[in-house]
């Protein structure tokens, strides 16, 4: 009986400490506690300023500091990135309008956390400012809190990133029904990455890297490696999903929505057109020839290291890993980007944006609104993108930042982010990745597919009908379920 | 008795091999932790480490808080570990001794519970948790473990394979219920008792998505989301570090296991009952 009325105790113990526990932890703010000592002297040194000088005026929003909750999904060394960038914010623009901003890490997918919470009606727990990755922006924009860029910047208030300085093709990614949703932030473009050694030994010209898909097949032929029949050296690595797919045959032409209502940017895209308008087969006849190489790879195990080790001498990927595959890569052979090799030599749309953009909420206090907004444009500012950029390999949304020194002698410094910068400004801003709502389901069917006919388990014709079919049934479910 | 001895030869063999292809990927993610990055990437087979750094265990410290992940996932698991042996225990105790009316039913109604995924109630488990006021607390994220049906089952099981004669004796001596559970029963359960701790601690240390939900803030996570937080999906996968929290994060359950297992292994009933 002692024995159970001791494990009882400890029992009933650890569970009153673990709850009372939990009140205490939730109130201890690491980063704020130093934060908030750090202010306390500033604001008494502040105070006496003000009383020697009076004329100058403080832009604090009210006397308290107001405590910004910021939900992100940025991991390893880009949460890094983003912390510095919090970090100089509470240090700087924060402390002039009394605002003190608490990131933390929601998983890899914010838009699904935010979902659940509005799903439970949870609108109590809902940060003030989330980053959130653009095929989330219509479900987002239709939450009660919600608050758009666009919205504010017609006010007119408090204005410290002028809309003028993001990129239009930025701004687009995150634009639903001709609303700015979000205001860009950790953006990219999908690039080729190419071994400049292994294009010498090939009799390629390293400078001249493949500019349409064929140019890209006849390279793949020339620098593939075998050892019998087993290939030791691909030509290229890439798995054709819903992001390659996108880039590709949204830049055929002037561009291509790939969906109704502007790809889902003008309502709700209820089915995919690139089957009906041609594109599709146009992109498949020509990824044919690269199959026919033998030497491409069409799987991804582990593309930035395999491209690391010689596995293979070119690979797709987005920009934001340009920084990876500097660490991994060294000095260990000369590689190089390029913009993404066209279907036709005459196509002008380029690719899309990728990435992420931040959105904020009204959670009921005016003042909070206010700080969150400031805050929300300062993460597009000059100095918050050259920082998080320089430090993640994301390339700057701001149009302004590339007029100053700091940011040229970076690009100077780094030519692999160059054809990034470059491709971006050249494309068409209507050449984006689709708000397809079904995200998840289209990008496996894509993946399947192209899988399946690059293995050579089924041919073009079939690949293209499942592709249009599957991704139609799909959409069509969503919109008889959700249209309303 | 030489064929025999060969047999048992043959039978200590096959099982050194299954076990060391079970433990082999976990002392080959060992051996990672202290490889640099040039050599876990390298063409061919490298198994070992050319020579034993502590920077990969240091990035992971850095990188994220994973001592506090480690407290956190420890009071989680070890408290909602020891709540669902206090629960199960004692339900099937009811389920396994008493008779009363509509007992079948009430633990058919228990079993039935094991049919509904955990995602198909997940948002309906947030909103009561939520509404609670226990976001971000220790007790929140207990909450959806601290009873789980399978628990009771094994419980029961094991109950009902207990000497019913033990209990009678016990009750024509004066022995009252919780007396006989207390000091009779439970003594007599150590293997059952340290299955469910363990396999309720395993499960709990290594859960991800409703720590994830129902915390919002970086001091309340748990060591599977700091494990995620090593890796990036645009920067690649820093093996080194993830795979030095890895085995750190694998101690504590190891430790669980080395205590407990002891008791799994014994067996408790015999002589317990006396002719």
């Amino acid at each position: 009986m002692k024995r159970f009325i001791s494990l009882l105790m400890a029992a009933i113990m650890i569970l009153s400490l673990a709850a009372c526990g939990a009140k205490d932890t939730g109130e201890v703010k690491e980063p704020e506690s130093t934060e908030t000592a750090q202010e306390v002297q500033p604001e008494a040194d502040s105070q006496q300023e003000e009383a020697q000088e009076p004329a100058e005026e403080s832009k604090r929003i009210s006397d308290a500091d107001i405590e910004i909750s910021f939900w992100h999904h940025m991991e390893g060394t880009n949460a890094n990135a983003l912390e510095t960038v919090c970090n100089n914010f509470n240090d700087t623009v924060g402390k002039e309008y009394g605002i003190i901003v608490t990131p933390s890490f929601q998983g890899t997918n914010t838009a699904e956390k935010l979902n659940t919470l509005a799903q439970a009606g949870d609108w109590v727990n809902f940060p003030d400012i989330c980053q959130v990755a653009s095929a989330g922006i219509p479900t987002i924009s239709g939450y009660d809190l919600f608050v758009s860029p666009e919205e504010m910047y017609a006010k007119g208030e408090n204005i410290i990133l002028p809309r003028e300085s993001i990129i239009a093709n930025n701004a687009r990614t995150f634009t639903y029904k001709d609303e700015l949703c979000a205001i860009p932030f950790s953006n990219s473009t999908i690039l080729l990455y190419y071994n400049k050694g292994l294009f010498e030994a090939a009799g390629l010209d390293p400078e001249n890297p493949p500019k349409t898909i064929a140019e890209m097949a006849e390279a793949i032929e020339k620098l593939t490696q075998k050892d019998g029949d087993e290939v030791t050296t691909y030509g290229l690595n890439v798995q054709v999903k819903r992001y390659q797919l996108v880039n590709w045959v949204g830049g055929e032409g002037e561009y291509n929505f790939i969906g109704d209502n502007e790809g889902g940017r003008a309502g709700l895209m209820s089915k995919v057109t690139f089957g009906e308008d041609g594109t599709l087969m146009t992109y498949l006849d020509e990824w044919e020839k690269v199959i026919a190489t033998g030497g491409y790879k069409p799987v991804e195990d582990n593309i930035n290291e395999e491209f690391a080790m010689e596995l293979s001498a070119m690979a797709i990927m987005s920009s934001a890993r340009i920084g990876k595959l500097k660490d991994l890569i060294g000095d260990e052979f000369e590689w190089g980007t390029a913009p993404l090799p066209k279907v036709n030599a005459s196509d002008k749309g380029g690719t899309a944006v990728g990435g992420s953009g931040i959105v904020m909420f009204d959670k009921g206090d005016a003042d909070e609104l206010t700080a969150t907004w400031i805050f929300q444009q300062y993460l597009g500012g000059e100095d918050a993108q050259y920082d998080f950029c320089t430090a993640s390999g994301y390339i700057p949304m701001n149009k302004d930042l590339y007029e100053t020194e700091k940011m040229k002698t970076y690009m100077a410094e780094n030519p692999e982010i160059v054809a990034a910068v470059d491709q971006l400004l050249a494309s068409n801003p209507n050449v984006q990745e689709p708000f397809d709502i079904v995200t998840g389901d289209i990008n496996s069917i894509i993946d399947e597919e192209m899988v399946a006919f690059a293995q050579g388990e089924q041919d073009k014709q079939t690949t293209h009908d499942n592709i249009v079919n599957k991704c139609n049934q799909k959409l069509a479910d969503y919109v008889k379920v959700n249209a309303e | 008795m030489k064929k025999k001895t060969y047999q048992n030869i043959l039978y200590q063999v096959v099982c050194l091999l299954v076990g060391l292809i079970i433990i082999a990927p976990i002392l080959y993610a060992f051996s990672i932790s202290f490889m640099e990055q040039r050599e876990i990437l390298t063409k061919k087979l490298h198994l070992l480490p050319n020579r034993f750094q502590w920077d990969n265990y240091k990035e992971a410290l850095r990188l994220t808080h994973l001592v506090r992940y480690m407290l956190n996932s420890f009071i989680l698991a070890g408290g909602s570990s020891l709540v669902r042996v206090i629960v199960a225990s004692l339900a099937a105790f009811s389920f396994a001794f008493f008779e009363f009316k509509g007992k079948n039913f009430l633990f058919m109604l228990c079993m039935s519970t094991m049919m509904i995924p955990g995602d198909v109630v997940l948002i309906t488990n947030y909103k009561t948790v939520a509404s609670l006021g226990l976001t971000d607390t220790y007790f929140g994220m207990m909450t959806m473990f601290l009873v789980s049906v399978m628990n009771i089952f094994m419980f029961r099981q094991y109950y009902l394979s207990f000497s019913k004669e033990l209990y009678e004796a016990s009750k024509a001596d004066g022995c009252g219920n919780l007396r006989f559970f207390t000091s009779i029963l439970l003594p007599l359960s150590k293997p059952v008792i340290a299955t469910v701790f363990i396999s309720s601690f395993v499960s709990t240390w290594n859960t991800y998505l409703w720590p994830m939900l129902v915390t919002n803030k970086d001091t309340m996570r748990t060591v599977q989301v700091g494990i995620t937080m090593l890796n990036s999906k645009d920067g690649g996968t820093i093996y080194g570090p993830i795979m030095a929290a890895s085995v750190m994060v694998m101690v504590p359950t190891l430790i669980i296991f080395i205590v407990f297992q002891k008791q799994i292994v014994g067996g408790m009933m015999t002589g317990s009952v006396k002719g």
